[in-house]
């Protein structure tokens, strides 16, 4: 193409003046160019809401699966506990049978299970010479190591739970005086009545005190009569069958003592939990919504009279015609029950709400609106060019007004009635927000026109959310339905804009809980 | 990602992007000179767009389009002309295929109905601003406005509107003529032009 050079004067003022006219694109040209050219970036933001949504379920699944691994793990460590305890218990037996302490396999064993626990313990070494006696140490050690050494057999299981000391192959030369195992089991009884008293370090100090060959040292007080008469030598029992046999009936009966209240005591721990889980509730839900605007008058001053006020002074003289549209909602909340009745809640909520405006195309012209000055208070007109008209025409088009909001809900449940199965509540919760998108056509103070300004619009509201719900299900997994209702308390648009847009929506609430 | 680098650290060595270098980044695809070069033109360019369009939001879809055909191709561009012209042509030409697409072009080529255009006598100012003589301009039923925006804006001959624009050389001229009328009064309305027609000059007036 090649310029003409015949244009005349009215031509070339026209070419300069439309040269020199610019207009600043809004971001979403560049965002679709960019989007366009680059689409492995294409998704950023689907991306972060997958992230943010498989974030919230780890939450919640991790948040379950840590309290079942810690009810689990409770429950092991009370598993293991038992069997310790019955390990130690039979501990003087196979003492008293194979000198000291159990095999190294079955030494290891235990070992590696209190690792497991995290439980330090303390070692023999170091106990005995905190006691004070070396003699004592390398006369256990000694013992125990021909004990590994020589009787190569498991005395125990593998599971640790029964099994019958060897008591033929035992080794010769052993001694240990019958009264030790009970000043052991005596000693185990003690440490267990204090133990049975905290319920909290139940666990932690059982396992670290019933490992083979290291907690009974700890417990054992060279100060002991029974160890002054083994150190001095007399009362050595030579036959080991016999003494393996009342040795054994002395630990069964301490046994059955001591095993009843900490099974009890293991008992109620685990009720305490399920006490506590049950409590908490998780729930996600989705809410498909129908939108429509709610319009007020805003609050002027009595001494402000101002004639394009009037179109504000209620709803109905608004002039907008609009018609109702779909939107969604969808979060997650987190109920933690108070009593029986009540729960209180809070979680991650997303609202979409939007309705459609009648509206037709115009030639751009100039609208006006009307606003309030922020400091005093004293209306003034603000002009904007527009393409759209209020009402219908041979042009006509919609124009969707619509409000992406993220909030975060806090309310209260209530349980009007229900049985085991079926429970039905009312729930109410406020929702401060903040507006991630909108998109506002507002009308022109002459009701002609429709005019944007994202000036005018608040970037932070206030909601209130009122349903109820069914309850359905197992004690696991439960659904919830019911209908549900979301006002917006705070204008859509700020305080110098005279009229006020509230947002109301209806929809019916589906929901999915499950009990931790 | 080296690219990028090296295309950063060029860019920092001159302080400025200049045009070359944008060139450049657009043809390695480099999404900081791609951005560049939008700022750089896009407000121009939706100025043009807007002229041609229906309302801003077709405006600003046209000038989407066009761009992406700026950067697909930009390897045409031989560095014959300015930039800003080549740039222009497509957008030009994205704008008149957009009109063509949705009809809005062929549907307001009436003569008649021009004579009815509501005028809003009230709501423009009577200050001589491009603003303003870009809003007369798009006050004309569309058929009339692109023919007025390719001839006396962009230059085009009554032969290559006919071509654009799939309609013979004379209508081109007779929607031209009458385009220029409609336009004249209207101006004249606003109090942008002064009689006499003979001699037509655009004034400001305060």
């Amino acid at each position: 193409m090649e310029r003409r050079f015949d244009m005349s004067d009215f031509e070339q003022s026209l070419k300069d003046h439309a040269d020199q006219f610019t207009l600043i694109p809004s971001r979403r040209v560049w965002d679709g160019i960019y989007n366009n050219l680059h689409p492995g970036s294409k998704w950023p933001s689907i991306t972060v809401a997958i992230v943010f949504i498989i974030t919230l379920f780890t939450i919640g699944f991790l948040n379950n699966s840590s309290k079942k691994l810690s009810s689990k793990a409770d429950s092991a460590s009370d598993a293991k506990s038992i069997n310790n305890n019955y390990l130690a218990a039979q501990n003087p037996v196979a003492s008293g049978t194979n000198s000291v302490l159990a095999n190294k396999t079955n030494a290891e064993k235990n070992n590696s299970s209190e690792k497991e626990n995290g439980v330090s313990f303390i070692d023999n070494k170091e106990t005995v010479k905190k006691s004070g006696n070396e003699k004592l140490n390398t006369a256990v050690n000694t013992r125990q190591s021909k004990a590994v050494g020589q009787n190569g057999d498991q005395l125990f299981s593998s599971n640790g739970k029964n099994i019958s000391p060897n008591t033929k192959r035992t080794i010769p030369g052993n001694k240990i005086a019958t009264n030790n195992i009970n000043s052991f089991n005596y000693e185990i009884t003690n440490q267990r009545i204090i133990e049975e008293e905290n319920n909290e370090i139940l666990t932690e100090d059982y396992n670290s005190f019933m490992t083979p060959g290291q907690s009974l040292f700890i417990e054992f007080q060279p100060t002991e009569p029974h160890y002054i008469n083994y150190k001095e030598g007399y009362t050595l029992i030579k036959n080991t069958e016999d003494f393996s046999s009342s040795a054994q009936l002395i630990a069964s009966s301490r046994l059955e003592t001591h095993i009843n209240p900490l099974k009890k005591t293991i008992n109620q721990s685990k009720k305490i939990h399920r006490k506590k889980n049950k409590n908490i509730e998780w729930t996600y839900y989705v809410t498909p919504l129908v939108s429509m605007p709610v319009f007020r008058n805003s609050s002027l001053a009595s001494s402000v009279n101002f004639s394009p006020l009037a179109i504000f002074q209620n709803a109905a003289s608004n002039g907008m015609i609009y018609h109702a549209n779909f939107g969604f909602e969808a979060g997650a909340k987190v109920t933690y029950a108070l009593s029986k009745k009540w729960k209180v809640f809070s979680g991650l909520n997303l609202n979409y709400s939007d309705y459609n405006l009648v509206s037709n195309l115009v030639h751009p012209t100039f609208a006006t609106l009307t606003l309030k000055d922020k400091n005093t208070g004293i209306p003034y007109s603000k002009s904007y060019i527009t393409f759209y008209g209020n009402g219908q025409s041979l042009n006509q088009v919609a124009l969707t007004n619509y409000s992406l909001q993220f909030s975060i809900p806090i309310g209260l449940e209530f349980q009007v009635w229900g049985n085991k199965n079926i429970q039905i509540s009312v729930a109410s919760a406020i929702e401060p927000s903040v507006v991630l998108k909108n998109n506002s056509y507002i009308i022109s103070a002459d009701k002609k026109y429709y005019v944007q300004d994202p000036e005018l619009m608040r970037k932070t509201n206030l909601g209130g959310n009122f349903g109820t719900f069914i309850s359905f299900g197992s004690n696991k997994i439960r659904w919830h339905i019911g209908p549900d209702i979301h006002y917006q308390l705070l204008s859509t648009y700020k305080n110098s804009y005279l009229s006020e847009e509230h947002l109301i929506d209806y929809g019916i609430r589906i929901g999915i809980s499950r009990k931790y | 990602m080296r690219l990028k680098l090296s295309y950063l650290s060029r860019v920092k060595q001159e302080q400025a992007m200049t045009e070359e270098s944008i060139l450049q980044g657009c043809l390695d695809n480099l999404a900081i000179a791609q951005e560049e070069l939008y700022k750089q033109f896009s407000p121009k360019m939706l100025g043009v767009c807007y002229r041609y369009a229906h309302n801003r939001e077709d405006a600003e879809d046209m000038l989407q389009e066009g761009f992406i055909k700026v950067y697909s191709q930009i390897h045409q561009f031989k560095g014959v002309g300015s930039l800003e012209g080549w740039i222009r042509k497509i957008i030009v030409h994205t704008c008149i295929n957009a009109l063509k697409k949705n009809k809005k072009f062929s549907d307001s080529v009436d003569l008649a109905l021009a004579s009815t255009i509501p005028v809003n006598n009230h709501n423009i100012p009577s200050i001589l601003q491009a603003k303003q003589v870009v809003e007369c301009i798009r006050l004309l039923p569309i058929g009339y406005r692109t023919v007025l925006n390719l001839y006396a804006v962009e230059g085009y001959s009554h032969k290559e509107i006919s071509l654009i624009l799939e309609i013979e050389e004379s209508t081109s001229r007779s929607q031209y003529t009458r385009a220029r009328g409609l336009l004249e009064d209207i101006l004249i309305k606003k109090k942008i032009l002064q009689k006499p027609r003979e001699n037509i000059r655009m004034v400001s007036v305060t």
